[in-house]
């Protein structure tokens, strides 16, 4: 396959890249123990990009074999010719990076399991929960898998092929509260395919015991208190306050549109205990969600420190932002279906653990609240953000009081990092994690809990 | 019927065929042809030209009561590999007789709108767009602009041999933007629209040049004063974030889930008399909407909420058989009614709230409460806008927000997929960070 993309690739005039690619998903839902969703989905197809006078061509079609490179490539190409003719801008040739290669394959090595499979784990789970938790007023289990496969070949060399297999299980939880219905949901699974994660059910029922406690809380739980509070969040809340408050204002693209983290590299800009970075592979430890070795510009990825022992070091770049800012491509340019162009995106992005203990950062807080579990997050330039969550307990003295109904916290992303005053110990990839710019794209996030300020939304 | 066309149906009568042959008691699938043209750019130069072609197959097998589903780009191995997970997920589901195909009248097949890009008009109104901001709003920068063409021909068949099929082409416009001087800047907003025709100028597409016009006027925010409760005025684009919302606590899946605060509710007040909900799913009316769903039943407009009062669910065809009620969804394409106030005339009938432009908030839980960032918003009070805001929260229950009501502007807002008018409401907790 790479001998026939290099091939054909290297009939193109100038720049092009040209891809295949193959994303495969099934997802099976379960609600009030009816199955409502139970798809499988298989989308390939072969795409092309090139670069001319300034501007990109892309092209691409449901198709794998040479007829369908060939069209790609050629319309990639006129698609670049036509838009350059128009703008009329200067050309300038895309920054060289050494070329990506190598084959960097993670699908299963095990047999493979049939649909029924799926289904019967679903079915146990289901039975088990309503057994544990008695009194529910509904049960959602969702369980959603996808392996993405690209293969890419480019005019400057690159030759490299990966599969990314991601495998989550949403446990979702209704029970009636005072004054209505709560809800709460744990995801659990991770890198790898379905084969690989033979403990999910035992997983799950681990998990049982402590989700249906917090939602049992959670339903004779009170509304925060609106205002600035002293809050400890747990890991979860650090790897999307990782990737959204600080990761996006830090891509290439948001720092040239005005982004608050443009023109501050060397700058402090968060408390010396903290140290966030972008990181290609799996992740320091091995432990992300997603795999990515090269990326779809053909460019090798390598870590990018964001953040180090507290001062902005780093920007996240494809070749054209990179261009822009005379900096060097870091291997972030991604593209999540054969139909989508590769922009600047995050890889696996986190805060780095440092050396206290949760109960330390608890016993700290004289009043605020220890915030669990995280629902949406979001944005922006201004590095203003706000997570949605889900599960959290007041802290009163240092110990934890009673649970909050759902709530929204928000900051500025920068403020918040000065105001840590305690990195755990103890580092958590999410299990899921899904960024949403342009096109969604799987990603990895994940940090310790840290101490810091902030606001929580509350009556 | 031109060759595609019918290719296109021949296409989901035979996988419906071939499930069938394979050991279905019965089958639907959709074929999907899609062709795109996007022209990319920002405030300062064209980036890309991009043209995709899509064709898919989405395959639903029913067999003893159990429903399992494949969707496949491709032919040959790739179609036959699709049919046989479809069966063998199905295989592996439990029974639920809920599962079944629809039936429903065929309608003529329609074609909405154009069949083929005018690239060079696209890039020209790209090329203007660039120009005329920086003519007219010379602090706005965007990073991520695009002008796009898609034309969608959906092709239904099922093995009772029920077909439809609908050619949709539109042409839409996507731009995210803030504004930026003296080294400040504001926060990211957004706007979208979609039409039959080529826009005229893009700077008319939804309210963009409105919300350029307020990114301009919000680099100097500041938090709200305090705590307090007050008004919100919601301009449409944060109203279709809030409709989201009610439509899921409305929808069959809330009510299967036994979740929706409004499961009784139906023939109630829920909102305030000047407001009301309607669907119009159509492709007739949005460019966004659809002439017939998922199981190959017509779409039809529904009167949701009517003058604050319930008048029905969203319910699909699964949901109606499992709790036997009567289908009502189609695509959810909402249409809000004007009122009688103008915008300015609700801002200055305002004391003390925000104007709120576009809602950053944790997703509303079952019990509606919400709370969240107002964004590109300001804040009001003795009936004017005084200032920008940044660091403010709202917070409040989604039912009590609708049956607070207190004008709906005769202004309105048209995306293509919904038609929104401004609302103000009391009773929202306020908070700046002090």
């Amino acid at each position: 396959m790479l001998d026939r993309l290099e091939r054909i690739a290297g009939a193109a005039g100038g720049y092009a890249e040209l891809r295949l690619h193959r994303n495969t998903s099934r997802v099976v839902v379960m609600r009030q123990s009816a199955v409502i969703e139970n798809r499988s989905t298989s989308l390939a197809g072969a795409s092309a990009r090139c670069h001319a006078l300034g501007t990109f061509g892309f092209a691409s079609v449901p198709g794998e074999d040479d007829a369908a490179l060939a069209h790609v490539l050629g319309e990639a190409r006129a698609n670049a010719d036509a838009l350059g003719r128009h703008a009329a801008y200067t050309d300038r040739p895309l920054p060289k990076t050494a070329p990506g290669t190598g084959v960097y394959d993670y699908r299963t090595r095990r047999a493979r399991l049939p649909a029924s499979a799926r289904l019967d784990l679903l079915k146990s789970l289901d039975a088990r929960i309503r057994a544990a938790c008695p009194g529910l007023l509904n049960v959602d289990l969702t369980l959603q898998e996808l392996t993405i496969e690209k293969a890419l070949a480019t005019t400057e060399g690159a030759r490299t092929f990966s599969a990314s297999p991601r495998t989550v299980l949403i446990v979702r939880l209704d029970m009636q509260g005072t004054d209505g219905p709560v809800t709460l949901y744990d995801v659990l699974g991770g890198f790898g395919e379905f084969e690989d994660h033979d403990a999910l059910l035992a997983r799950a029922e681990a998990a049982l015991g402590g989700l249906c406690e917090d939602l049992r809380r959670k339903a004779e739980g009170v509304f925060p208190a609106a205002g600035f509070h002293d809050v400890v969040l747990d890991s979860d809340l650090a790897g999307i306050l990782a990737h959204e408050a600080i990761g996006h204002t830090c891509e290439a693209d948001l720092v040239l549109a005005g982004s608050v983290a443009g023109g501050r590299i060397g700058q402090r800009v968060a408390s010396e205990k903290i140290t966030l970075t972008d990181q290609a592979g799996r992740g320091f430890d091995g432990g992300s969600t997603i795999a990515i070795h090269v990326d779809d510009e053909g460019t090798p990825c390598r870590d990018v420190a964001i953040i180090e022992r507290g001062v902005l070091k780093g920007y996240l770049n494809n070749k054209a932002m990179a261009q822009e800012l005379e900096a060097e491509p870091t291997g972030n340019a991604r593209a999540f279906t054969f139909a989508d162009e590769p922009i600047v995106r995050m890889r696996s992005t986190c805060i780095m653990p440092g050396a206290d203990t949760l109960a330390d950062m608890i016993g700290a807080v004289e009043r605020g609240y220890y915030l669990k579990r995280s629902s949406n997050g979001q944005a922006d330039l201004t590095s203003e953000f706000m997570f949605g969550v889900v599960c959290g307990y007041e802290i009163v003295n240092g110990r934890l009081g009673r649970a909050i109904r759902d709530t929204t916290i928000s900051g500025v992303a920068f403020d918040v990092l000065q105001a840590v005053t305690h990195v755990g110990d103890t580092m958590k990839w999410s299990n899921g994690g899904f960024c949403g710019k342009k096109t969604l794209i799987p990603v990895g996030m994940g940090g310790p809990a840290i101490k810091t300020k902030l606001n929580v939304g509350g009556r | 019927m031109d060759e595609s066309a019918s290719a296109g149906l021949e296409a989901a009568r035979g996988v419906a065929r071939q499930a069938c042959a394979a050991g279905a008691d019965a089958a639907q699938a959709v074929h999907v042809r899609e062709t795109q043209v996007e022209v990319c750019f920002d405030m300062k130069r064209l980036t890309l030209l991009r043209t995709t072609e899509h064709d898919t197959i989405s395959l639903d097998v029913f067999k003893g009561g159990r429903k399992g589903a494949a969707t496949i780009a491709g032919r040959g191995d790739a179609l036959a590999a699709g049919v046989a997970e479809a069966l063998a997920a199905a295989a592996a589901a439990p029974s639920d007789p809920a599962h079944a195909l629809a039936e429903a009248p065929a309608l003529a097949p329609r074609v909405h709108g154009p069949a083929a890009a005018d690239r060079d008009a696209m890039i020209g109104r790209a090329l203007a767009h660039i120009a005329g901001v920086a003519r007219e709003f010379p602090a706005v920068v965007s990073r991520e602009s695009y002008h796009r063409f898609l034309c969608s021909r959906r092709s239904f068949a099922n093995s009772a041999g029920l077909t439809q099929q609908e050619t949709c082409g539109r042409y839409g416009f996507f731009t995210m933007f803030s504004a930026r001087r003296d080294g400040r800047s504001t926060s990211l907003n957004y706007a979208g629209a979609t039409a039959y025709r080529l826009f005229d100028d893009l700077m008319e597409a939804g309210a963009l040049r409105r919300l350029y016009g307020e990114a301009e006027r919000s680099l100097d925010p500041r938090p709200a004063p305090g705590k307090f409760v007050g008004d919100v005025v919601i301009a449409p684009g944060a109203l279709g974030d809030f409709l989201w919302s009610l439509a899921g606590a409305l929808g069959g899946y809330a009510l299967m889930s036994g979740t929706s605060p409004y499961k009784d509710s139906k023939g109630a007040r829920v909102a305030s008399p000047l407001f009301s909900l309607l669907n119009r799913p159509t492709a007739a009316a949005f460019p966004e909407g659809r002439g017939f769903d998922a199981y190959g039943v017509p779409t039809r407009d529904l009167d949701v909420i009517r003058d604050g009062v319930l008048q029905d669910f969203l319910v699909d065809h699964y949901v109606a058989r499992k709790l036997g009620l009567a289908q009502t969804a189609g695509v959810q394409n909402f249409v809000v009614p004007p009122g009688a106030a103008s915008e300015a005339e609700i801002v200055a009938g305002t004391e003390r709230g925000i104007l709120l432009t576009r809602f950053s908030g944790g997703s509303p839980g079952a019990s509606l409460d919400f709370s969240g960032i107002a964004k590109n918003s300001f804040y009001v009070e003795d009936g004017r806008i005084r200032h920008p805001l940044s660091e403010t929260m709202i917070s409040g229950n989604l039912r009590d927000l609708l049956l607070a009501i207190r004008a709906v502007s005769r202004e309105t807002v048209d995306t293509g997929s919904a038609r929104l008018p401004t609302i103000a409401a009391g009773g929202v907790t306020i908070h700046g960070r002090g």
